[in-house]
């Protein structure tokens, strides 16, 4: 047997040291065993089987290609009059020069209102409709700040009551989702209070909501 | 697209680019920043910041390096500087000067990148089978039923997905040697 296929044998627990010819006759892989051992053990390991949300991957592109067109704005007008500036800016935007949403005017705008969990939260949501979904931008105030146990989860739903979860956040203040559907099938959007168990369901404790 | 094409693209903010950079390294990302953090919401937060973190600095990487151990290197600097924020958080400090000492979850984060990203780079049926063998616990008769394949075909995908882990983390066993 190959060093190459002992150590894949090892490594799949294939084989019993002592038992096993190869070994007594190979100073290398008996010097590989313990690092093959710890090897085995970091691939029972729970934490490395975890996979991030699905729509991780979309937020990122937009955090970073939003930052992207922010930093050509502001190199095309740097040194230029105010008014060339604007008027570059504008064309910038208008044009589209991407395909992002970021600066262009929202092709909605909707207000949340709170329930009795937090009856002092307003919230506003503007959104943009692409072709990969719908980019939301969503503005609370008066929510308490969660700590490491709880987070709030901002969820839409079809007129057939499918959820779809757009991201999370922890307390008051800005943030930005994307989610993979169109607001014209999701008409409802809503926050809720989520314990942080797993549980990837809505927990109910609904603390915004659409005014439908 | 190879390493340095994707990296030129990527410093351009071409938004194909960044998906492809997160599609190769993000859910190693994510490894290091929940075995870093143990939360998830912590650790999806401090993905987003690591690649908006690398884009800012793209300009000075020399796109012929592997951005692997660079992204890990950005990755650990954010979650440590996450953590920090949230024990300042949890214990209502406010001064911004501390040395404090990192918990032990993060210790092995380099090892637990490699392995995540060794694991990434099996096909989609040899990580299903490493899963169900090593994290599941099943044997193969199990995980053939499990993934509706005969046991040969398990043992086969298995003994491939073994190979190239030993292979790709060979210098990880060297080092713990």
């Amino acid at each position: 047997m190959s060093c190459e296929a002992f150590q894949a044998r090892f490594l799949a627990g294939e084989v019993a040291v002592g038992r096993e010819g190869h070994l007594a006759a190979c100073a290398a892989c008996r010097s590989a065993i313990g690092g093959l051992e710890a090897l085995r053990d970091r691939l029972a390991d729970p934490l490395l089987w975890e996979e991030p949300e699905a729509d991780l991957g979309m937020r990122v592109v937009a955090a970073v290609a939003g930052e992207a067109e922010a930093a050509r704005v502001r190199r095309r007008t740097r040194g230029t009059p105010v008014w060339v500036a604007a008027v570059a800016a504008v064309a910038v935007v208008a044009a589209g020069a991407v395909g992002l949403t970021r600066y262009r005017a929202p092709d909605w705008e909707v207000a949340l209102v709170p329930t009795g969990a937090a009856p002092v939260a307003v919230a506003e949501v503007a959104g943009w409709n692409t072709d990969r979904g719908t980019r939301m931008e969503l503005e609370v105030r008066g929510l308490e700040t969660l700590g490491p146990d709880a987070y709030y989860e901002v969820w839409l739903t079809s007129s057939d009551g499918r959820h779809v979860s757009a991201g999370t956040f922890r307390g008051s203040g800005e943030v930005t989702l994307w989610v993979g559907v169109r607001r014209a099938d999701y008409p409802r959007i809503w926050v809720t209070l989520e314990p942080a168990d797993g549980d990837p369901a809505p927990s109910g404790r609904t603390v915004l909501d659409t005014r439908l | 697209m190879g390493d340095a094409r994707l990296m030129r693209r990527f410093r351009a903010g071409d938004p194909d680019a960044v998906r492809e950079l997160y599609e190769r390294h993000g859910r190693a990302v994510f490894t290091v920043a929940l075995r870093a953090l143990g939360d998830r919401s912590l650790a999806e937060e401090v993905v987003q910041q690591t690649f908006l973190q690398a884009w800012r600095a793209a300009r000075t990487f020399d796109v012929e390096r592997d951005p692997a151990p660079w992204l890990y290197a950005i990755a650990r600097r954010v979650a440590v500087d996450t953590y920090r924020r949230e024990r300042r958080h949890r214990e209502d400090r406010t001064d911004e000067v501390e040395i404090v000492a990192l918990p032990p979850s993060f210790e092995g984060l380099w090892e637990a990148w490699e392995v995540r990203s060794a694991i990434d780079r099996l096909s989609d049926e040899e990580r299903e089978v490493i899963k169900a063998t090593h994290f599941l616990g099943m044997t193969h008769e199990q995980a053939a039923a499990t993934l509706g394949v005969p046991v040969g075909t398990v043992k086969s995908r298995s003994h491939r997905a073994h190979r190239r882990l030993a292979a790709l983390l060979g210098h990880l066993r060297e080092a713990s040697a």
